[in-house]
């Protein structure tokens, strides 16, 4: 019995002290490729978080989705926060994170998937119903678009961005009355804004 | 009577557009004496204006208000604009302005759960709210709404450290560590996480 203890007692010890220093070279990795990033060094920085990479690690792969995007490998940034993804399916961070790269690769229908994931689990976030609408705008999907931009504006009434963009959607619509009173909005925010001006001298 | 009827219409028209006009000169009048920091004067140009039906005008006057200082007046020109517009999250974020600036704390949390009915998952009133809850020591509400944060951005920085400290403070020791580590990757040598490391690791001995 004694032995036995003695056995569980040092296997214990092996086990945390084996836990302490992954903790702490993972930490090391970490410190060393903020520096390295820091100087613009981001294949550096690629390069020693893989020397501590594990698959089943959200932070790893969340860090190194990023530094593959800062470093222009694309491709890769995306494998890396789709596996964050995979590991934390509730987390927005990844999925906002996974668009930077898909959007320079022009991948439009993965970022508008993203973001309509991300309206699953945030339904009111401001910025991804913004571009979500922006996305279904150029793709003159106005009637989606509308959807989108009626949220930031019900949330935030007095914000340039999102009054901007509805009052285009209600022009393009066919709502001038609503596209009016936006674009006359705008202007109290943004005096002589051109593209307020435009809308409104179409109108005209 | 259509000339009649025209010439009224018309008349209607230009008068709305005159006062559109006279409104838009003066929000940029304020616009400009707010960039010089005459904040008195900029309130002046919409007051001059103001229309007690305008959701702008009122969330201008409120704005202005608070920044020249005269808490209690910002106070009611948010208020008329969150009456205007109930589902609005803009002047309630204003409202609480104010009203921190006076440390009318119980009103500003209030505010701030309102806001989370319309937007449960606003990450800054979340963190807010959280962020009280845990100056008042109420330990059990205060992790409510950091978890909410970390569940969202679980390498978030700020959410990750009041989760680390939230949870040593609950006694929850394991997941106290989980969170300053996490920290301690996010920013090494952070000092903040290493405190609450060190504070474990003294648990530790005593216990030993």
């Amino acid at each position: 019995m004694k032995m036995e203890i003695r056995t569980i007692f040092i296997t214990l010890f092996i086990a945390t002290s084996l836990n302490l220093a992954a903790q702490e070279n993972i930490e090391n990795a970490f410190e060393k490729s903020y520096a390295l990033e820091k100087q613009g060094n981001y294949n550096g920085a690629i390069n020693l978080i893989k020397t501590v990479y594990s698959a089943n690690s959200y932070e790893l792969n969340l860090r190194l989705g990023y530094l593959n995007y800062e470093a222009g490998f694309h491709a890769e940034s995306m494998n890396y926060y789709a596996r964050a993804i995979v590991l934390l399916p509730n987390a927005i961070e990844p999925k906002i994170g996974y668009v930077y790269p898909a959007s320079i690769l022009g991948k439009w229908d993965d970022v508008l998937k993203q973001y309509l994931d991300i309206l699953k689990i945030d339904p009111q976030n401001s910025s991804v119903n913004y571009k979500t609408g922006l996305i279904y705008y150029n793709r003159k999907n106005y009637v989606q678009a509308y959807k989108h931009f009626e949220k930031v504006v019900s949330l935030y009434p007095f914000d340039y961005d999102g009054l901007i963009m509805f009052a285009w959607t209600n022009y393009q619509i066919g709502k001038p009355k609503e596209a009016k009173a936006l674009f006359k909005r705008v202007m109290l925010l943004s005096p002589n804004d051109k593209s307020a001006l435009e809308g409104l001298t179409l109108i005209k | 009577m259509k000339k009649l009827l025209l010439t009224t219409t018309l008349g209607i028209l230009t008068f709305a557009s005159f006062g559109q006009q006279k409104v838009s000169d003066a929000f940029l009048d304020s616009y400009t004496q707010e960039k010089s920091g005459n904040y008195l004067g900029a309130a002046m140009s919409i007051t001059s204006v103001y229309n007690q039906a305008s959701y702008e005008h009122n969330l201008r006057l409120g704005y202005l208000k608070y920044m020249c200082g005269a808490n209690t007046e910002s106070i009611t020109y948010y208020s008329k604009a969150i009456e205007l517009m109930p589902f609005a999250i803009e002047p309630r974020i204003g409202y609480t302005l104010p009203l921190a600036a006076m440390e009318s704390w119980t009103a500003v949390i209030e505010q701030y759960i309102t806001i989370l009915k319309i937007d449960p998952n606003n990450t800054t009133i979340n963190y807010r709210l959280g962020y009280i809850y845990y100056i008042r020591r109420n330990y059990p509400e205060a992790l409510k709404y950091f978890e909410k944060i970390v569940k969202l951005y679980p390498f978030d920085y700020h959410g990750s450290l009041m989760m680390g400290w939230t949870n040593y403070q609950l006694g929850k020791i394991d997941e106290a560590i989980t969170y300053f580590n996490r920290v301690s990757l996010n920013s090494p040598t952070d000092k903040s996480a290493k405190e609450g490391l060190d504070l474990i690791k003294g648990l530790d001995i005593k216990k030993k």
